[in-house]
């Protein structure tokens, strides 16, 4: 091992040991400033782990598909690196790393488990050496960013037509965005996908960002529509089909926010499982960490075992207790994620509490457009009271106007997260449920607040 | 009396929350008893003489421009000029705006006929402006108002001799990020960069639209009657706090 790196590891070690006392998250800085001081230290610290490095991305599920697979590999006693404090470009990878390493840059792991932002994944591929790749779905997404969702498509393609034979490709089947890439890459490609027509609806919705076929640019017929564009497709011009699933899930039952059930299908096995998360895009993130469990050799006995371990994840659907009342954390990010939690809380038949917020930081997009797409008229009359939070509130305000809400149950724009958890906890009775759906950034301030009164009970980085 | 709304491409260029635009209108004409009816104007579908009042077209990505402009040849664009001329109401945002000037030359691939209802092109570059958008503009009631929103576009559009801006530039880049205007007007028909979705926030401008698009129908009706517009304003308020205090 050369100075450099072993200056480098040192410096990033350093930093991330002070900004842990400081009480600082610090998820990227450690990282950050050792690859400036030696930018091939990813790579180096990649190198070491023995068995496979997973490289996670799409718009939506990074973390829960991410979670679930350490949960499996963890179950049986395989050990791995993960970015799961949250910073998911190559900063955040690396401080893992470094958190993970000895002082002389050791890293004893013989699995890598990254989440990966959707621009970042080309440059990840360079550095990191990788076995499976994952992708879950293609939605519209903080475009101040990527401009156009088509930017995001093309990085993917260049980066699937780069990998070799001996890599694992797991693409969503019900994608057609996602399932195309692997028509054009030597990787060994697995498709997941959902076969259980009843949970899907044949009404189009209003915005999708999947409709014209890949293949030959005429439009797609949807049988059915799992979530926003994922469903069963095919093209009535050139053919082109949904692949058929190697990992599926069938007989699904969502029953309340936290409770699912399904018959989960690997090759010619099927079990029956119950997990406590919610909604279609959870069952999306299993699926996918089933079909890479699978892929690194794991059968479905091991895999189910894990699977009996999994929790929800802050701010993912987790529920919290408070004096006695409920809090239900939902993030919201992105149009396609915010209308399925929204479809998710209808599966809980009462009127709700809710307190949405909304920040415009660069985490979170600098431009709140998004939220004209996303059908809050479904709130119309599922609510019986709803605070709105956060830097953009009036945009949401102003949002909920135009979706018919009546003015009575919305309650005055309280732009201070603090003041807004602590007067919408106020109107709740002991044993009631406050329901709350922040945008990323909102959901760590979230995260402080809670931390402040004492609530220790969660699952914490 | 109906209104007639035609959502130009509604199910491909609708990127960026646009959809706000159509529910404001739609919604600013039924809490004053006005009937609307919006019609779905897609790729293949005929554009009939007269038939509409109010044309509203969002943005897309280049590949459904190419769809949008190849499909707008011929007499459909004749009609949507002549709609125009004969005075029916028009706005159009970002890839739509660009697609209503004469050309529009993406930075890659073949350069895509306009319909020319602008005296404007637009040429597309390998910078993207991207951020908050605040314009002054007169142009709507005569007095001195802001429009606010936000822009995504690699296109730089340049206006011709005999267009108009819709209005200068405070905050953001506009047309081209070279000579501070904004958007283009020509008779009842605006183009313009701001997404945000632009009515919700700047009901001025969403009226502005419907009064002329009622115009088209009956030269007779000169104003509309009042909203309360209390959140309206202050949304539009608090956006300009809030752009100030980023910057």
């Amino acid at each position: 091992m050369n100075l450099a790196i072993t200056s480098s590891i040192l410096a990033g070690k350093l930093i991330s040991k002070l900004t842990k006392l400081g009480g600082n998250g610090g998820t990227a800085l450690p990282g950050l400033v050792s690859t400036r001081l030696n930018p091939k230290l990813l790579s180096y610290f990649s190198k070491q782990i023995t068995k496979s490095s997973v490289l996670i991305t799409g718009t939506n599920g990074k973390t829960t598909t991410s979670r679930t697979l350490g949960t499996i590999l963890a179950t049986n006693q395989m050990s791995y690196v993960h970015n799961r404090a949250g910073s998911n470009l190559l900063r955040g990878i690396t401080t893992a790393f470094l958190e993970k390493s000895n002082w002389d840059g050791k890293v004893n792991n013989d699995y890598g488990i990254f989440e990966v932002d959707e621009f970042v994944l080309p440059q990840a591929l360079e550095q990191i050496k990788t076995k499976v790749v994952v992708i879950n779905n293609l939605f519209r997404d903080q475009l101040d960013r990527y401009g156009e969702i088509e930017t995001v498509w093309s990085r993917w393609d260049k980066s699937v037509r780069q990998v070799d034979k001996e890599t694992f490709l797991v693409l969503n089947a019900d994608d057609p965005n996602v399932s195309f890439l692997g028509k054009n890459t030597r990787a060994k490609v697995l498709y997941y996908g959902i076969e259980d027509p009843t949970q899907g609806s044949t009404l189009t919705p209003d915005v999708l960002d999947a409709q014209k076929c890949r293949e030959c640019g005429t439009e797609l017929d949807f049988e059915v529509f799992y979530a926003s564009h994922m469903g069963v497709y095919q093209c009535p011009k050139c053919h082109l089909m949904r692949p058929h699933p190697h990992v599926s899930a069938s007989n699904i039952k969502i029953s309340g926010v936290d409770k699912v059930s399904f018959d989960l299908s690997l090759g010619e096995n099927t079990i029956s499982l119950s997990l406590p998360l919610g909604g279609i895009f959870n069952i999306y993130n299993i699926l996918a960490a089933v079909t890479v469990a699978a892929s690194l050799g794991l059968d479905l006995k091991a895999i189910s075992l894990g699977l009996s371990k999994v929790q929800p994840v802050f701010g993912r659907g987790e529920k919290l207790q408070i004096d006695n009342k409920n809090l239900y954390i939902a993030l919201v990010k992105n149009p396609s994620g915010f209308n399925e939690v929204l479809k998710l809380l209808s599966y809980e038949p009462k009127k709700k509490h809710l307190l949405i917020i909304i920040n415009d930081l660069i985490a979170d997009g600098r431009d709140v457009s998004w939220l004209w797409d996303v059908d809050f008229e479904k709130l119309k009359d599922t609510t019986l009271n709803v605070t709105l939070s956060g830097l953009r509130a009036a945009d949401l305000a102003l949002r909920l106007k135009y979706a018919h809400l009546d003015s009575r149950i919305v309650s005055p724009v309280q732009t201070n997260i603090a003041e807004a958890l602590r007067t919408s906890l106020e109107k709740l009775k002991s044993g009631e449920t406050l329901y709350v759906l922040p945008t990323y950034t909102a959901m760590l301030q979230l995260r402080k607040e809670l931390e402040s009164k004492g609530l220790k009970n969660f699952s914490l980085d | 009396m109906n209104l007639r709304i035609g959502y130009m491409y509604g199910k491909t260029m609708n990127i960026y929350g646009d959809r706000g635009n159509i529910l404001t209108l739609v919604n600013r004409c039924r809490w004053r008893d006005i009937q609307i009816e919006v019609i779905n104007i897609e790729v293949g579908d005929k554009l009939t003489a007269g038939e509409i009042d109010l044309f509203f077209w969002g943005g897309g990505q280049d590949r459904e421009q190419i769809l949008a402009s190849s499909d707008l040849k011929g007499d459909k664009a004749k009609i949507l000029r002549e709609s125009i001329e004969d005075g029916a109401a028009l706005l159009a945002i970002c890839g739509g705006y660009q697609l209503l000037g004469k050309y529009y030359k993406p930075s890659q691939g073949t350069e895509l006929d306009g319909v020319g209802i602008f005296d404007a092109h637009t040429i597309g570059s390998n910078k993207r402006m991207i951020g908050n958008l605040v314009v002054e503009t007169d142009r709507l009631s005569g007095k001195l108002e802001t429009l606010v929103g936000f822009e995504n576009h690699s296109g730089k559009t340049h206006l011709g001799k005999t267009a108009q801006s819709l209005g200068n530039v405070l905050i953001g880049f506009g047309n081209n990020s070279e000579d501070r205007t904004e958007g283009c007007i020509y008779k009842n028909a605006i183009g313009c960069y701001l997404h945000g979705p632009a009515l919700p926030k700047n009901p001025m401008l969403a009226d502005f639209l419907i009064l002329k698009g009622l115009q088209h129908k009956d030269r007779a009706i000169t104003k509309l009657k009042p909203l309360d517009d209390t959140l309206e304003l202050q949304t539009h308020l608090s956006i300009l706090e809030r752009i100030k205090n980023q910057r």
